[in-house]
């Protein structure tokens, strides 16, 4: 017995005082960068994880940037707008009456998600070019990261100005304060960018179908060249478009716009791609389009929260088609077979086969659409050549389309200008694009106090905040002007 | 009965039983023979229990002033020669009060021994060993023994108001859920805060990720509800770094060691402890009824400019009917708790075998908890030298749950009980139940979900240690222990398709498992030994290595034609989601050394050092040193102290310091890892795998560092019958394990670095008098606590930060110079009045803003003083905090021959709550309900109203100091009331003891706090969102009966 024990103990001893445990991590089930970025298939999830910045929100809290947080953050302050019985989030409520601070999250968020997509940018443009194999792919994949940089850093610039302009990845925590580049060398990079990225193909179809193509990056450059009202670059660019054997134009239906059965058509340039999936989130971590039921109203148990504006709703002519695919009042509810009715709310995201489940909206949104190509023609001719027929049939085409007769003749430039901004209104309601277009044409604070719940508008909102959570962290930021 | 009569007989066969009796003879003739030769009188006796009346054994019998004395035997007798009566005999034995009997007669005698509630004498369970509570030289506080038999379902709780030094909060009143212990105060902003647990010499870091698989939208059970108090021997909790340090790199939140139940030699008990319970909610919320509601509804209509929803007839019609949906959904529940065990053992072989069943109904409809558990201790001494013993613990425990948090886009169960409004019925007309409230708030009916929902969780646990001990010489012991903990969680949640959750999508099924395996290896050599008498040796040195690893998956579908198959066959439903599967692991490896030296029981030393490495940090600091010391002087040994021996019994000065970590945060944090991103390709509904990196490596991530000093004092007045133990502390924590903010254009929101300071200073008293003995015995325990904390610094320049949750800011800032739990808004100033320029006035919104509405403090402005403008940037202020100014128990326990009672009172003082569910309540926009009184809102004719007018245009408030409500109480924690049958009576029946007894929990809390529980954790571990109530499971009261008897 005794020796027994003995023996015993000397095994277990031995066999204890070895140690047998290792103290390196191994967190199998996430892949850490060193295995990373070996081959194409690897450099194509890299430049996948871009697109996936600009639909998908990135920390699980969030709406991502087209999936409602520009609608949150810029449009909910313009004259299209009104925060819905359901948007109960202070934050929100105080961008739709521009009571804002430079302490609002979506502000914060929308810069965060900016520079997120910046960085997934980088690492794949500084990445890519070392991965052995198939460079036709690899090149391509860095020309596609270039012009979604390109595309992230306009929003930033338009937005906030000057803004920090990094071009390589983050690989430490060193180093991290960057102070804020010139608005001039912004676009100089934008424009490099885009230059590179006009090297892509013509189209692409089948599951390369949600990829950007060299007729997107130059209708980015139109869009830029028209918001520096660098008019002559617009035309030129624009007749590149329209002849570049790109095979754009309008649909005939404006409803087919956002029908999913038209996706990534022959007026989309390039959109954000959203599918049915049946997974969706409402904190937009899921692939589908949640404005859907964010828009819907109580009677359809919407989550009622972004809501058109009563200026918005009484600018329509009666006979603009366009109100009919923007807008629902009544409904047969999936859930009850009832008939629902109620005050108009945004209809754009809808999708019919969502049944009851209006978080399952499979409808794109639309970033570059070839109509705002033939608006910004049409806006650039004008400024350049005054209310001349090339302008008169650019509108026209636009006012066929929504059912409207033809914009009267003879209109001074000014008039005309003015023709183009409400056909802009009309055209892009719920796309994002008004914000931009009030502070490209400096006419924010003009529009927004003609309504009582918008007078709050000054001058400083022409550039948003810094978010003062950068501002504390960095101390290379300045704030822009008014927000102090 | 006759089975275990028949268990009891057969005990008397077991061959042990043999062994054991020569021994006892062996030593008696040793006895004999040691004083046979003298003349002599013998005095014959016997000792037994006070309380249970049993024999107790290895009692120590000697005479006061001469040679020889004697050991109890298995029946507790014993026998002793004397030359001469009368002769005083000092009887002691562990666990018991000493005392000294004067015998004149040579006549039998019963001597009781009481247990020694003061526990002076008794042992305590330290770090890899025991030490005589005496000999402490560290803060080491035990949890009374009758206090853990009022425990209730869960242990935890019944360390509140009863260990000085630790804050034990209710994060709900759910069955199964957790409690956070903080002791002494929280170091750590985002690491874990929860002490270590040392469960027969397993230590366990409370994780409640390892009972939630995911699945559910639930509150994570707590995992150590797994663990049957009735199982537990002993707590004791080590608070200062002089004691944690042998624990090192997790010992900065304090241990809590679990020894569960030991056989003892010659003793075999077969108990049986059964009790059954009744329990309501303590409190209800006194909302608006149906007329009051829909008053109020009419009100923000017409405020909105609406016509009202509501006729007078209609108004009328309603009176005070309508749902009270808070009394449909709760109900009275049974508690039921059955344990038996069998103890007992010889000289060389203890065993404890126990099982038990706990059913514990919710008082919310649709949830229960039930556990069944069983253990066995076993441990023998298979030669001289060689001992070898295993502990097993074994539980199964399922949970029926309430929905929590956020489900497909609704609120939780507790919100929507509180939120539907009253006009709402429970059943429409055809029977069915309403689908939900048609008003604007989302509000699902709660009955249904409650009725109808599946959210079911089941825990597996196994843990075991196994361990051998050899004693290589006299005084040098080598020990090793395996040890393995396993988890299995297993959850399961079904939505059905006529609920509001689940309509959308057809219903949904969820099933998730996660598989968490532990193993531990401990391997340690201790040598004790005395020198010249005087110098008495502890040393200690080991090595321990553990390693763990956590599997998880989870699978869900949706769209199913029936509610038959309910979760049971995930491919019955039209579309599969994504599943997911995950895994988890860390490993520890330590080397640890201790010695405790004392000189004559006077002056007192401890050293010890553990150096931990870790798999969880940075490549570059993996390994940390941890070392202590301290020192205590036991003044009452002093030759010149004798004179006041009489009066003071003890007095005992203590002074420690050490160094202790804590590494509690994810796993991984260090490293670059990639997350998965996918993108639809625009053809069909497929999607494109997309990677990047979620957070920047930090290859120098390090351990968080807490610095503490402890200074003590230990007094004992008239025998003991006073004890007082004082002590005061500091400590600084360094390094902290923050997951720093980073400016967003590094392309990462956050990396955890080692930033920032926190400190906590304090005093805790812990009094114990034994006012009356004898017949009538009444004794008092007074414990308080004072805690002070404090941020130091955050790191990166950083002054403060609002904390912000799904892109909202809360109301809790971490700023530096202000504790953790800090609130955060404006300050309110009434409402404006008729006669108010409004215009003139600052305020939040420019244009809306009418008489009647809040009006709140200009504080400042971007030229620091006030801007006539109400911002968020400049107009927020500091509202009060979620730390107590003290904390206190106070408890006293009566004796009156078999009678005794038992009283409890526990209290936290001063500290704020931020009531989330207050200010949602306080709404009066008329989309949900509100609270009793919110009729009293502002009117022109009613100026001085409570509330602010009614208005649909504000559907939220703003963070302010209107939510902030003095979260002071005092609790009648327990009460209980029990009986002793006497021994002739129970003796009959072969019952060596019964009692009955009745016990009450949480009878009565006095507050001002009108929601439902002062005691708030929403957000249960986040230290930063501390005093914060939200949707908490509403409390109960407990009334219970039980009876406990040994054979």
């Amino acid at each position: 017995m005794k020796k027994i024990s003995i023996y015993l103990l000397i095994v277990l001893v031995s066999l204890g005082f070895s140690s047998c445990v290792k103290l390196t991590e191994d967190p199998r089930s996430n892949i850490s960068s060193g295995q990373f970025y070996n081959n194409p298939a690897d450099a194509n999830s890299a430049v996948v994880s871009i697109y996936n910045a600009l639909s998908h929100n990135t920390s699980g809290d969030h709406a991502s940037i087209y999936n409602r947080l520009f609608t949150l953050a810029i449009s909910m302050s313009t004259d299209d707008h009104i925060a819905g019985p359901r948007a109960t989030n202070p934050d929100v409520r105080s961008l739709a009456a521009l009571t804002q601070s430079a302490s609002n999250d979506r502000y914060s968020q929308l810069w965060k998600q900016h520079y997120d997509g910046i960085n997934r940018a980088n690492i794949a443009i500084d990445r890519i070019p070392e991965i052995q194999g198939d460079t036709a792919t690899t090149n391509r994949l860095v020309h596609e990261a270039r012009f979604l940089r390109a595309l992230l850093y306009f929003n930033l610039v338009r937005l906030w100005g000057d803004v920090p302009l990094v071009l390589h990845e983050t690989t430490s925590l060193a180093n991290l304060d960057v102070a804020r580049a010139p608005a001039a060398d912004v676009y100089t990079q934008i424009l490099s960018d885009l230059k590179d990225a006009e090297k892509l193909p013509v189209k692409f179809t089948g599951v390369n179908s949600f990829r950007v193509t060299s007729g997107a990056a130059k209708a980015l450059e139109l869009n830029i060249y028209v918001t520096r009202k660098q008019w002559a670059d617009a035309i030129s660019k624009y007749n590149e478009i329209k002849n570049g054997g790109f095979g754009y134009d309008l649909f005939s239906n404006y409803a087919d716009v956002f029908n999913t059965a038209t996706k990534n058509g022959k007026e989309h340039i390039f959109s954000v791609q959203y599918i049915a999936d049946g997974a969706g989130n409402l904190t937009g971590t899921g692939n589908t389009n949640i404005r859907e039921i964010i828009s819907a109203p109580i009677q359809l148990n919407g989550a009622d929260a972004d809501a058109p504006h009563p200026s918005l709703l009484a600018s329509f002519n009666s006979k603009d088609l366009r109100y009919g695919v923007t807008f629902y009042t009544s409904l047969v509810s999936p859930f009850d077979g009832a008939l629902k009715s109620f005050t108009p709310h945004f209809k754009k995201y809808f999708d019919p086969a969502s049944g009851k489940n209006l978080l399952n909206s499979g409808v794109n949104v639309p970033v570059l659409r070839y109509v705002e190509s033939v608006l910004f023609y049409a806006e650039a001719v004008n400024e350049s050549q005054g209310a001349v027929s090339e302008a008169y049939d650019a509108i026209n085409k636009v006012r066929t389309r929504a059912g409207l007769p033809n914009l009267t003749a003879g209109l001074s430039q000014d008039q005309f200008r003015d023709s183009v901004y409400v056909e802009r209104r009309h055209e892009f309601v719920y796309e994002d694009i008004r914000w931009f277009d009030l502070i490209r044409t400096k006419r924010l604070v003009s529009e927004l106090k003609k309504y009582a719940d918008k007078v709050n508008v000054s001058e400083k909102n022409y550039l948003l905040a810094i978010p003062q959570h950068e501002l504390s962290l960095n101390p290379k930021l300045t704030q822009n002007p008014g927000w102090e | 009965m006759t089975k275990l009569q028949l268990f009891w007989g057969n005990y008397k066969k077991f061959p042990g039983h043999a062994v054991c009796k020569i021994g006892i003879l062996f030593l008696l003739t040793l006895l004999l023979n040691l004083t046979g030769y003298a003349q002599q009188v013998e005095i014959r006796g016997k000792i037994l229990d006070e309380g249970s009346k049993l024999s107790v054994i290895g009692a120590t019998i000697k005479l006061k002033g001469l040679p020889g004395g004697a050991v109890s035997n298995v029946d507790g007798d014993f026998q002793v020669n004397v030359k001469a009566l009368p002769v005083t005999l000092l009887v002691s034995n562990i666990g018991y009060k000493y005392q000294e009997i004067d015998v004149y007669e040579a006549e039998p005698i019963t001597i009781f021994l009481a247990e020694d509630q003061n526990r002076l004498s008794s042992v305590v369970v330290v770090g890899y060993g025991t030490q005589k509570r005496s000999e402490l030289t560290g803060s080491v506080s035990s949890l009374p023994v009758d206090k853990l038999k009022q425990a209730g379902p869960s242990f935890e709780s019944a360390l509140q108001g009863a260990i000085s030094g630790v804050q034990v909060t209710q994060t709900s009143g759910a069955p199964g859920s957790g409690v956070s212990i903080r002791i002494r105060g929280g170091n750590s902003i985002t690491g874990g805060n929860d002490p270590l647990y040392v469960i027969d010499g397993f230590p366990i870091y409370n994780n409640s990720n390892e009972s939630n698989a995911g699945a559910l939208n639930s509150q994570a059970i707590n995992p150590l509800s797994s663990i049957n108090p009735g199982d537990i021997e002993s707590v004791d909790v080590l608070k200062d770094a002089s004691a944690t340090a042998i624990y090192g790199s997790r010992g900065a939140n304090g241990v809590v060691i679990i020894t569960t139940k030991k056989g003892k030699a010659g003793v075999n008990k077969v108990t049986y402890d059964g009790s059954l319970g009744v329990q309501t909610a303590s409190k209800k919320i006194d909302l608006l009824n149906a007329k009051e509601w829909a008053t109020l509804k009419n009100d923000a209509r017409a405020n909105s400019g609406k016509a009202p929803l509501f006729s007078a007839a209609q108004l009328d019609s309603l009176g005070s009917a309508g749902t009270d949906w808070q009394s449909a959904a709760l109900r009275s529940a049974t508690i039921q708790n059955h344990n038996l065990s069998f103890t007992g053992g010889n000289e060389k072989t203890h065993y404890s075998i126990s099982t038990g069943y706990l059913k514990q109904d919710g008082i919310l409809i649709g949830t229960d908890f039930s556990r069944f558990s069983s253990r066995v201790s076993l441990d023998s001494k298979i030669s001289n030298k060689f001992t070898v013993g295993i502990n097993l613990n074994g539980s199964k425990s399922d949970a029926s749950q309430a929905s929590f948090g956020n489900v497909q886009g609704v609120g939780d169960n507790i919100l929507s009980i509180l939120y539907m409004p009253p006009t709402v019925p429970i059943r429409t007309k055809t029977g069915a139940y309403t689908f939900a409230s048609p008003y604007e708030s989302a509000v699902a009916n709660p009955i249904a979900t409650l009725n109808l929902a599946t959210n079911l969780n089941t825990n597996y646990r196994l843990l075991g240690t196994i361990y051998g001990e050899y004693k290589i010489i006299e005084g040098l012991k080598a020990k090793v222990l395996f040890g393995t903990d396993i988890l299995a969680n297993k959850q399961n949640r079904y939505l059905p398709s006529s609920l509001y959750e689940g309509a959308s999508v057809g219903g949904i099924a969820t099933v998730g498992s996660k598989f968490t395996n532990r193993w531990l290896n401990e391997n340690t050599l201790t040598y004790n030994k005395t020198f010249s008498d005087v110098h008495n040796v502890e040393a200690l040195v080991g090595l321990t290595q553990e390693s763990s690893k956590s599997e998880g998956v989870i699978a869900s579908s949706q769209g199913f034609i029936n509610d038959i198959l309910q979760y049971n066959d995930l491919y019955s439903g039209s579309t599969t989601n994504k599943s997911y599967s995950s895994y988890s692991g860390y490993s520890l490896l330590s080397y640890l050394g201790r010695v405790n030296y004392n000189y004559k029981q006077t002056y007192f030393l401890t050293a010890s050092v553990r150096r931990d490495g870790t798999s969880r940090l940075g490549v570059n600091s993996k390994w940390g040193n941890f070392p202590s010391a301290a020192i205590a002087w036991k003044v009452n040994k002093e030759s010149f102290f004798q004179p006041l021996s009489e009066t003071v019994s003890n007095l005992k000065l203590r002074f420690g310091a050490g160094k202790t970590g804590n590494s509690e945060i994810v796993p991984y944090q260090s490293l670059s890892l990639l997350s998965v991103y996918s993108y639809p390709t625009g053809s069909g509904t497929t999607t494109n795998a997309g990677y990047a990196p979620a957070r920047v490596a930090n290859p120098d991530l390090k351990w968080e560092t807490t610095a503490q000093y402890d200074g003590g004092i230990d007094l004992g007045l008239f025998k003991d019958r006073i004890n007082l133990i004082f002590d005061a502390y500091y400590k600084k924590t360094t390094d902290l394990l923050l997951d720093v903010q980073l400016p967003y254009t590094s392309g990462f929101a956050s990396a955890y670095e080692n930033y920032g300071s926190v400190e906590n200073k304090g005093i805790e008293l812990g009094l114990n008098t034994e006012n009356f003995k004898g017949k009538f015995g009444w004794n008092t325990n007074v414990i308080f606590s004072l805690n002070r904390n404090k941020v130091l610094s955050l790191g990166n320049g950083l002054q403060s930060y609002v904390v912000t949750l799904s892109g909202t800011n809360t109301a809790a800032i971490v700023q530096v110079g202000q504790p953790l739990g800090s609130f955060y808004g404006y300050k309110a100033d009434g409402v404006f009045k008729s006669t108010d320029n409004i215009s003139t006035t600052p305020r939040i919104d420019q244009t809306g803003t009418k008489p009647g509405d809040v009006r709140y403090k200009d504080i400042s402005g971007p030229n620091g003083k006030p801007d006539g403008i109400i911002s968020q940037a400049y107009d927020r202020a500091l509202i009060g905090n979620a730390q107590p100014k003290f904390t206190f128990g106070f408890t006293n326990n009566f004796t009156y021959a078999h009678f005794d009672l038992s009283v409890s009172l526990s209290g936290s003082i001063g500290n704020k709550i931020y009531s989330n569910i207050l200010q949602q309540l306080q709404l009066t926009t008329g989309f949900q309900n509100g609270i009793k009184g919110l009729t009293d809102h502002w009117t022109a004719a009613n100026e001085n109203a409570q509330y602010p007018r009614a208005n649909e245009n504000v559907p939220t408030t703003p963070n302010s100091d209107l939510y902030v409500y003095d979260g002071s109480y005092v609790r009648l924690k327990n009460i209980s009331f029990g009986y002793n049958f006497p021994k002739r009576i129970v003796a009959k029946l072969k019952i060596s003891n019964l009692r009955l007894y009745v016990s009450a929990q949480n009878l009565k809390t006095w507050t001002s706090y009108k929601g439902y529980d002062p005691e708030v954790n929403y957000y249960e571990g986040n230290s930063a969102l501390q005093g914060i109530d939200y949707s908490a499971y509403p409390t109960a009261k407990t009334v219970t009966g039980g009876l406990s008897v040994t054979f």
